[in-house]
């Protein structure tokens, strides 16, 4: 209680500088660096996937499940191939596959919450029955079943994914859009006569446009790693490479009994490694946004006292 | 032996980046037993940062050096644990909304015995019997403490706050703005009752507040902070007849006394009001449906809808300014927003330039919006904060479709901004709102209504979030606008001198009705209702010789949910006979009119 009050007259000399503030203050989280280090080298390897490989992923070029080596660091699978080529290029479908559908979900998923919180009323009940209702599917099981009644595509699984996982952001959107939507300068816009969809894109979404961010950046990992699991099952395109079909191949051609770990936890901890980075960087941008967080009246820490002889030159 | 002494006190606070703040410098304060010191200055002027100072309850950023002696014994070099032994039984404090401060879950009774036991004062049985004399002493009936807060009114968790700073029997307290949040009712109510405190228990009280009116109404000596220093120190009527330091003198000055300055209204706007009628309410009335749920329905539940305003008629002229006084929820702000056909009204019309706004749909509404523009009460919160000043001021012209070219819009910003007199607008446009002061502020969300030239304004309490100094100049620009002749203003308050000293003409609603309205001067000076006389004598007025106890309502601001019969106001008027129960008065002149009232002045009361 006492220090909120305080608070006050502190705030009113700090100059806070908006948007570019708050990146700053992301940025100067180390969680938040090593996360997005870990996806900027993920993206950059997938990118580069092709100039990146050293050997083709399509053709032997050692013996099966040969283990470990100078030529080749991670190994090779059943058929011969490089594993370190294969974890390279099996990036870049699984990140593009997980980029794509938490596209579909972050669209579904902020435009359900937008919508629902904005105009409330019958549209927000419909829309939110219809959120709670997919959010008791349980999803990987759903997955399975739509991905096996579409047959193994690629395009499937994202949309598959994509429709699975926008309901927690609906939802966290909406609360958020009901309270910003309470605000007097959305009133006062009203007042001037702005129509809805004006204070959408120019008032509300920009506000909440940090929590949508923070939430993607969560649901990527989420996506990566059904994309994952689904390729595992055989449920994805067979034909592409992918961290997922990878393992799965090496599971089908007795990998485990052959002993041949290397051709399984490389990619394995290649999923393990964005879905932390991930994390790491969604969570510094989700406490980034909540003051409550910082807020720092329970730090046991107390006052100092000052001697009279360290004052500043000011001070008289 | 001085009460409390406190000499030479600095505090700063660590800022981001090695730089830090010198918040308080080299203040000296000292208080005796039974004296009443304000300490007055705006936000960000040092004073509540004192404060905590004196209870040793900076924050972990702050850093302090100097004497805070109690009794003689200086607590600072114990540093914080060297307080936390007088904190209570010595020096108490009761915290800027602190009425809101407390726990929901815990009756109010336990949480001021929970001083006592933490101190050792009293416990059990003895604790109990000590809360009760506590609430009895703040004029709360003993029997409440089993309640919880939600179950207080704001006036009464504020009095709560006081017994629980009272708890440990200390002999100092400090009350930070502890009437800010409440109506001029309660505010009068309050101020009272601390007044009767310190006398009675020989309390010493340190009374910070932005608020010089109140400090003269309250206290015997004052001192004025500004940027950390204390700038000026002595007795109340000292200060107010030969203040030294020109910033105590410009706080004087920007104190609007209720009866000191001209009355704004000037018959001769009174006769326009005629010609050119801008606005014309006629019988609007507007109610807030509750929640009837299925288990209501079920239970053969009647609807209790929230009558918020019941048959308001009022209008405005151009160049004329209206005033709407009253207490919080006695409906002043439901009729700008009826006005502004924010909220579905259930009966009456409102007349703009003859149409009748009710009638329309929204969006048929939305281009007549231009003409109509409101001010709102806080500029933190009416501007959004990722857009640049240029951005706010243009975005009207952008809904309406007006000036085709940037250059067009770039001129007509410029235009509205010179007219909110930010000026040079260049100094301004590409600023955001955080860097602005508060004055700033309100200027920028003026300067965005002009934009559209609308020719009726409504102020919400335009200054009440602003800082003593600034509100002057935003009730001047108001004043200036409306005097070019073509544009009336509405403005809404609860304060009465403010009131007095801009509008033309002045209604004074209570529970969603008007119950007086007339020309500013006539309600000043020849008040006929007894609510309007109540208020106007508990108004505070910034010279101490004009200090009365006036006619402090009892009770609590009214609850539209609950309408009493006949005469809404007869549960609380002073001067209520038995028909007031049950007859219901309607607007009416004056039965035996004083010389010289206009005969538009009229008043709901049937002793009038």
């Amino acid at each position: 209680m006492s220090t909120s009050v305080a608070k006050v007259d502190v705030a009113e000399v700090e100059v806070q500088e908006g948007l570019w503030a708050a990146i700053r203050g992301v940025l100067r989280e180390r969680t938040a660096m090593v996360g997005l280090t870990i996806l900027t080298l993920f993206v950059l390897m997938a990118i580069f996937a092709p100039l990146l490989s050293p050997y083709d992923v399509h053709q032997a070029s050692c013996t099966v499940f040969e283990p470990p080596s100078r030529q080749h660091w991670l190994g090779c699978d059943d058929g011969g191939v490089d594993m370190l080529s294969l974890v390279i290029t099996g990036g870049r479908i699984s990140m593009i596959v997980g980029f794509a559908a938490t596209l579909v979900a972050m669209t579904i998923g902020g435009g359900v919450g937008l919508v629902s919180g904005y105009f409330g009323g019958w549209v927000d009940t419909v829309l939110m029955r219809i959120t709670d209702y997919f959010l008791v599917i349980p999803d990987l099981v759903l997955m399975i079943v739509i991905s096996a009644v579409w047959g193994p595509s690629l395009s499937h699984v994202v949309i598959v994914i994509g429709i699975l996982l926008w309901t927690g952001t609906a939802r966290v959107i909406r609360a958020q859009v009901k309270s910003v939507r309470e605000r007097v300068y959305v009133k006062r816009a009203q007042a001037i006569g702005a129509g809805n969809w004006r204070i959408i894109v120019r008032h509300v979404l920009p506000q909440v446009g940090p929590l949508l961010i923070a939430n993607t950046v969560l649901t990527i990992a989420v996506a990566i790693f059904d994309e994952t699991a689904l390729a595992f099952l055989g449920l994805s395109d067979p034909t592409a490479t992918t961290w997922g079909t990878v393992m799965e191949h090496a599971f089908d051609r007795t990998a485990v009994s052959a002993g041949a770990w290397w051709a399984i936890v490389p990619a394995g901890v290649a999923v393990a490694l964005v879905i932390m980075g991930c994390y790491l960087f969604g969570q510094s941008i989700e406490d980034a946004l909540n003051p409550r967080l910082k807020v720092a009246h329970l730090s046991p820490r107390s006052w100092r006292l000052r001697s009279l002889v360290g004052r500043g030159p000011d001070a008289l | 032996m001085t009460l409390l002494d406190v000499r030479d006190l600095n505090v700063w606070f660590d800022l981001s980046g090695d730089r830090e703040f010198h918040a308080v410098k080299d203040v000296g304060l000292s208080l005796e037993p039974g004296q009443r010191l304000g300490l007055v200055g705006e936000s960000g002027s040092g004073k509540t940062t004192t404060a905590l100072a004196v209870m040793g309850l900076l924050p972990s950023s702050a850093s302090a050096s100097g004497q805070v002696a109690i009794r003689g014994k200086d607590l600072m070099p114990g540093g914080e644990d060297g307080f936390r032994a007088h904190r209570w039984t010595d020096v108490a404090m009761v915290f800027q909304g602190a009425m809101n401060a407390f726990n929901p879950v815990r009756t109010v009774g336990w949480q001021i015995a929970e001083p006592m036991q933490a101190h050792g004062t009293a416990s059990g049985a003895a604790a109990r019997t000590r809360v009760g004399e506590l609430l009895e002493l703040v004029g709360i009936p003993a029997a409440a403490a089993g309640r919880y807060p939600h179950e207080f009114s704001g006036g009464m968790r504020q009095r709560a706050a006081i017994a629980m700073a009272l708890a440990c029997d200390p002999k100092i307290l400090l009350a930070d703005e502890p009437t800010t949040a409440l109506d001029v009712m309660v505010q009068a109510q309050i101020l009272e009752l601390l007044t009767r405190l310190c006398s009675e228990l020989d309390l010493a009280l340190l009374l910070v507040t932005h608020d010089l009116a109140v400090v003269a109404q309250t206290c015997d000596e004052v001192a004025v902070m500004y940027g950390g220093e204390v700038v000026e120190r002595g007795p109340i009527d000292q200060l107010f007849h030969s203040a030294a330091h020109p910033y105590t003198r410009a706080l004087f000055a920007a104190t609007p006394d209720l009866y000191g300055g001209p009355a704004g209204g000037s018959g001769a706007s009174a006769e326009a009001a005629d010609s050119s009628t801008l606005l014309a309410v006629q019988g609007l009335s507007t109610s807030y449906q509750s929640r009837h749920t299925l288990t209501d329905r079920i239970a053969r539940r009647p609807r209790r809808d929230v009558q918020a305003i019941d048959g308001v008629s009022l209008s405005v002229a151009k160049g004329e300014m209206l005033a709407i006084v009253g207490e919080s929820g006695c409906g002043k702000t439901t009729t700008a927003q009826s006005i502004l056909g924010m909220v579905p009204t259930s009966g009456g019309s409102v007349l703009i330039n003859g149409v009748d706004v009710t009638q329309l749909s929204a969006r048929q509404m939305r281009p007549l919006r231009r003409h109509v523009q409101m001010i709102y009460q806080d500029p933190y919160e009416s501007l959004d904060v990722r857009f640049k000043v240029r951005q706010t001021v243009e975005e009207p012209l952008l809904v309406h479709g007006i000036g085709a070219t940037r250059a067009e819009r770039a001129a007509l910003v410029r235009t509205a901004m010179e007219r909110a007199e930010l000026t040079p607008p260049e100094a301004f446009l590409e600023r955001y709102p955080h860097q602005l002061s508060g004055g700033q502020r309100q200027r920028v969300a003026i300067a965005a209504s002009l934009v559209l030239e609308p020719e009726l304004l409504l102020a919400d309490e335009p200054v009440s979030m602003l800082d003593v100094s600034v509100r002057a100049g935003v009730l001047a620009l108001l004043d200036r606008l409306r005097r070019g002749g073509t544009m009336g203003v509405v403005m809404i308050t609860h304060d009465l001198s403010t009131a007095a000293h801009f509008a033309d003409r002045i209604a004074v609603m209570y529970l969603g009705r008007i119950v007086e309205q007339g020309t500013a001067h006539d309600v000043i000076h020849r008040p006929q209702h007894p609510y309007t006389k109540a208020l106007l004598s508990i108004v505070p007025r910034p010279d101490p010789r004009e200090r009365s106890l006036g006619t402090i309502l009892r009770g609590e601001t009214p609850d539209p949910r609950n309408i009493p019969s006949g005469c809404r106001f007869h549960p609380r008027c002073p001067v209520a006979e038995d028909r007031c129960r049950t007859t219901d008065p309607v607007l009416a002149p004056p039965k035996h009119p004083e010389p010289g009232t206009v005969p538009a002045h009229v008043s709901a009361c049937l002793l009038a």
